[in-house]
């Protein structure tokens, strides 16, 4: 079973962006139905972008340990924002996978023993569920770098392969 | 935590100048619960903190710092309130987020401040002179010598140290804003509505203040305050004057291209595009330096007056100083070197650049493309 298939998923605003940008919001909304959490600061990032993801609990950090986790790592990472800091704050706080397309983001996260997911991981996933085609999920891929999403074409390659095989 | 981000919330609530109790009503809270808050008592949750930071008009991340007061911008009094409190918070938070850049990159302090001019002899006795000395000076120290013009104003001072941002502003009459601090260094606002003529001069004009009157910014707004604000105005237009037209400089271009036979709007056309300026400036160095007659510069005011209506210019210049400035602008390249090389996340990207999330990426991806297809 795919690592994505149980459990909370915290989005922060990178893949919400590239989903977005290739038309494939619904994707997110359909494959995490039910358990989608996300950072209010990553509401907030979203608000601003005029974007809109339905079916999500939106989780504000509240108490005093929260935030020390919060400022510890902004101080630690000052490349990341407050909707990153937030959405790994969730995923923390709330056991959940953090699922972003951020390098920053990612290795934050692996820091802290925080599972994490990015876009190719969703994708496969969708596969594996049967909500994509192998072929439809690499042209999505396509699309996503074609409008910004960076991926190291060594792990595009890999992607390729798993999800065009697995047919 | 909680108290640091208290304290930036009392700070920011109190120059905004929203009381404990409207800001308490806006928050869907008692008065008695922001007080335990902002005293430090009691956890705000974030999505209150995304409300106040809506209210009081700045970036979520302000409240997280734990800046010492030392090292907040500051302002020179000014005789009245010279912009408006959003495009100060803009203002603001663009010069916190160049320095966030420079940290993020690693190029923070590696350049010195512009010299500080405000603790000479003859600052207060001579102004007039003073003022022109210093543009000599500093003109020199920037290698202009005596008779260069200076091509691009924007990139010149930036490459000194001074974080310029331009800010629409609805009043066309407010120029510009200048702010200093130890830690971000000179800062200078410009009303981007006014003429790209103006920009030039109140750039000039701001950075003179900064070079000598430096001491005198010491308010967490701009208040009114000063009374010799008004000399001090004088002091800052006559050096924007100086180091834009030098003399010297005039009069070498007045005997060579110009001549003795009278001078026409042709002429103030010329040596408005040599030295960048507006037309009304050319006339007026004429007047200062004794190449034109009083009665010829007012038959040429006149004329002016006439061809150009009220703040519009005659014969504008065209909008290449600023062109060539956004190529090599060095907030844009810190903010392309910062995304390009993974060093900022999405998110910490668009609140650097004021962007959504979504502009944000656009903007990654066209500089990607910038470097893919050169």
């Amino acid at each position: 079973m795919h690592r994505l298939a149980t459990g909370k998923a915290s989005l922060d605003s990178s893949v919400i962006v590239d989903f977005h940008l290739v038309g494939r919001i619904a994707l997110l909304e359909e494959l995490f139905s039910g358990r989608l959490v996300m950072s209010d600061f990553v509401g907030q990032e979203l608000i601003d972008a005029n974007l809109q993801l339905t079916g999500v609990e939106t989780i504000a950090l509240s108490n005093d340990e929260e935030w020390k986790f919060f400022q510890t790592l902004r101080q630690d990472r000052p490349g990341l924002g407050p909707g990153e800091l937030g959405a790994i704050g969730v995923a923390r706080f709330h056991n959940a996978i953090l699922v972003t397309n951020d390098r920053q983001a990612r290795l934050a996260a692996e820091e802290f023993d925080i599972s994490v997911h990015g876009g190719l991981g969703v994708l496969e996933y969708a596969v594996e569920v049967g909500r994509l085609s192998g072929v439809e999920a690499v042209e999505v891929l396509e699309a996503m770098i074609s409008q910004g999403a960076w991926i190291s074409e060594e792990l595009v390659e890999q992607f390729r392969k798993r999800v065009l095989d697995s047919r | 935590m909680n108290n640091v981000i208290g304290h930036n919330i009392k700070k920011a609530r109190e120059l905004a100048r929203i009381s404990q109790e409207r800001l308490a009503e806006m928050l869907d809270i008692s008065r008695a619960t922001l007080s335990a808050i902002e005293n430090g008592h009691i956890a705000i949750d974030s999505g209150k903190l995304l409300t106040a930071a809506r209210a009081l008009g700045r970036p979520v991340s302000d409240f997280f710092r734990e800046e010492d007061e030392a090292l907040a911008l500051l302002y020179r009094a000014a005789l009245e309130e010279a912009a408006p409190p959003p495009a100060r918070s803009a203002f603001e938070r663009f010069c916190k987020a160049y320095r966030e850049l420079e940290e993020i990159v690693g190029v923070a302090d590696t350049q010195l401040p512009p010299p500080d001019y405000s603790a000479s002899p003859g600052a207060e006795s001579r102004p007039d002179q003073f003022a022109a000395q210093v543009a000599a000076s500093e003109r020199q120290r920037l290698g202009f010598g005596e008779h260069d013009p200076i091509i691009n104003v924007f990139q010149l001072l930036e490459e000194q140290g001074v974080r310029i941002f331009r800010y629409p502003l609805e009043h066309d009459n407010v120029f510009g804003l200048s702010a200093f601090s130890l830690k971000y260094g000179p800062c200078i606002l410009l009303n981007s509505v006014n003429t790209i003529e103006r920009q030039i001069f109140s750039l000039a004009h701001e950075y003179g203040h900064l070079l000598m009157h430096r001491r005198f910014y010491q308010s967490a707004e701009p208040a009114s305050g000063l009374e010799k604000e008004h000399s001090m105005e004088i002091m800052a237009n006559k050096f924007a004057a100086n180091f834009l037209v030098p003399a010297a400089g005039l009069r070498d271009v007045f005997w060579r291209d110009i001549g003795q036979k009278d001078i026409g709007l042709q002429d103030l056309v010329f040596l408005k595009r040599y030295f960048k300026v507006s037309a009304q400036v050319v006339l007026r160095r004429l007047r200062d330096v004794g190449l034109v007659q009083k009665q010829r510069a007012d038959d040429l005011a006149a004329e002016l007056e006439k061809r150009a209506p009220e703040k519009q210019e005659f014969v504008p210049l065209n909008e290449d100083v600023l062109r060539d400035w956004s190529l090599v602008s060095r907030f844009k390249h810190l903010a392309r070197k910062a995304a390009l090389e993974g060093m900022v996340s999405l998110g910490k990207l668009a609140e650097l650049m004021n962007r959504n999330v979504v502009d944000a990426k656009r903007q990654v991806q066209e500089w990607r493309k910038e470097v893919t297809f050169a």
